[in-house]
């Protein structure tokens, strides 16, 4: 008999499956018949796969156990009384069979549930359905948001001083003016040193000061239409680059 | 006319659904009223024979077309068939759908398998979520996993099932 053993799910989907192919009904005496045949397909698995093997192991050995049980039964036929009577607690005491049988009766169970999920699932997929019309999914970005990313935002936010509070307080009261030739003659004075900037450079030297920033931010987009310069963002809200034309 | 309004909204929200109730937020008419003009509409699709249908869902509405259309729409060029859960995955769902809350050692156990891979699967395709108990994570199946099966509720799944699992 070819079985792959990929093939199945677990240890409970092999036993049942041989059980099955046998035409047997679940019973003790079927699963002792087919513990050979269970060690025989089980040495395909990977030795390295320790999760695997352990856990068609611990049924293997409930097989055994189940075997033996089987052959000392037969024995106990041409033993004397006593001696019976000293195998029968032996016997007994292997309640590791009834576990088992459990086990895989239910696990019959669960597999033929999954069936009908199955079953439902191939209904519903020849249904046809349209993605919603807006992309709003607010669940679907928290799902990447870890600790350490976190973090690093708050880091960021940090150095650009735009949470610091004390600051936030005086930029409500100050009232200067921010002229956009200035900005626009500052940036081009800047493109000068080197030919590319970071629009975070161009602020560094008023941090948190929001005026200024979107001036400086507006002065960019004027110049960007005069093609005094070119502009580059590589996703939404990471730093812009700058570059003389 | 708010049947026709009805209509438009569940075009608009697609394979997301949408309930009674927030059908009848938005169209400012009652529940009972919204309820009996998603019958008419259902109705209207039947009767004028059209190529889209009205169903129900883990209690919400959506637009689908029909089942006898399937074998001709996979034919669309840039359709492709939905790929199917492993048996693995299948019979994971399977045990959780029936015993859920489950711990993943119960879940194990009946398995006798370990099942953090197929575990995992299962969330990322948001048809199981976990949530903390006093035993630790337990898991559950999600709306996503209705709208999977094609089923308006749990129940639905217990019934037909119920003669299989005794316990």
């Amino acid at each position: 008999m070819d079985v792959k053993i990929d093939s199945f799910t677990g240890p409970l989907d092999l036993l049942l499956y041989l059980v099955e192919q046998k035409k047997l009904d679940v019973c003790e005496v079927s699963l002792a018949e087919v513990a050979d045949q269970f060690l025989a397909i089980i040495k395909q698995i990977d030795p390295q796969n320790l999760g695997v093997v352990s856990s068609y192991l611990v049924v293997a050995a409930k097989l055994i156990v189940l075997k033996s049980r089987a052959i000392l039964a037969e024995l106990c036929t041409n033993l004397s009384s006593t001696e019976t009577e000293k195998y029968k607690v032996t016997i007994a005491s292997l309640h590791i069979a009834e576990e088992l049988l459990q086990q895989l009766l239910r696990f019959r169970a669960y597999k033929k549930l999954g069936d009908i999920l199955s079953t439902h699932v191939k209904k519903r997929q020849q249904l046809y359905t349209r993605k919603p019309l807006a992309l709003k999914n607010p669940d679907e970005d928290f799902n990447s948001l870890t600790v350490q990313k976190l973090k690093q935002i708050l880091a960021q936010l940090n150095q650009k001083d735009i949470v610091s509070s004390s600051n936030l307080l005086q930029k409500v009261f100050s009232n200067t003016k921010v002229s956009l030739e200035e900005k626009m003659l500052y940036i081009l004075k800047m493109l000068q040193k080197g030919s590319t900037i970071l629009f975070s450079q161009l602020i560094a030297c008023n941090p948190g000061d929001r005026k200024q920033i979107v001036g400086t931010f507006i002065a960019m987009l004027e110049l960007a239409k005069e093609k005094k310069i070119s502009i580059e963002q590589q996703h939404l809200f990471t730093d812009i680059l700058m570059q003389e034309l | 006319m708010v049947k026709a309004l009805l209509e438009g909204l569940l075009f608009a929200a697609g394979e997301a659904g949408v309930t009674k109730e927030e059908l009848s937020a938005i169209t400012k008419e009652g529940c009972s009223k919204i309820a009996s003009l998603l019958k008419d509409l259902e109705q209207d699709f039947k009767v004028s024979r059209r190529g889209i249908q009205l169903k129900l869902f883990h209690n919400k509405y959506l637009l689908t077309t029909l089942p006898e259309h399937h074998s001709y729409i996979t034919k669309l060029p840039h359709i492709r068939d939905s790929s199917l859960l492993s048996r693995a995955a299948l019979e994971t769902l399977a045990i959780i759908a029936y015993k859920q809350p489950l711990s993943k050692e119960k879940l194990e156990q009946l398995r006798g398998i370990r099942s953090s891979r197929t575990l995992k699967t299962l969330a990322e395709k948001k048809l199981i979520m976990a949530t903390d108990s006093e035993q630790g994570p337990v898991y559950h199946t999600t709306d996503t996993f209705l709208n999977y099966l094609g089923l308006s509720s749990l129940n639905d799944l217990k019934e037909t099932a119920l003669p299989l699992v005794k316990e």
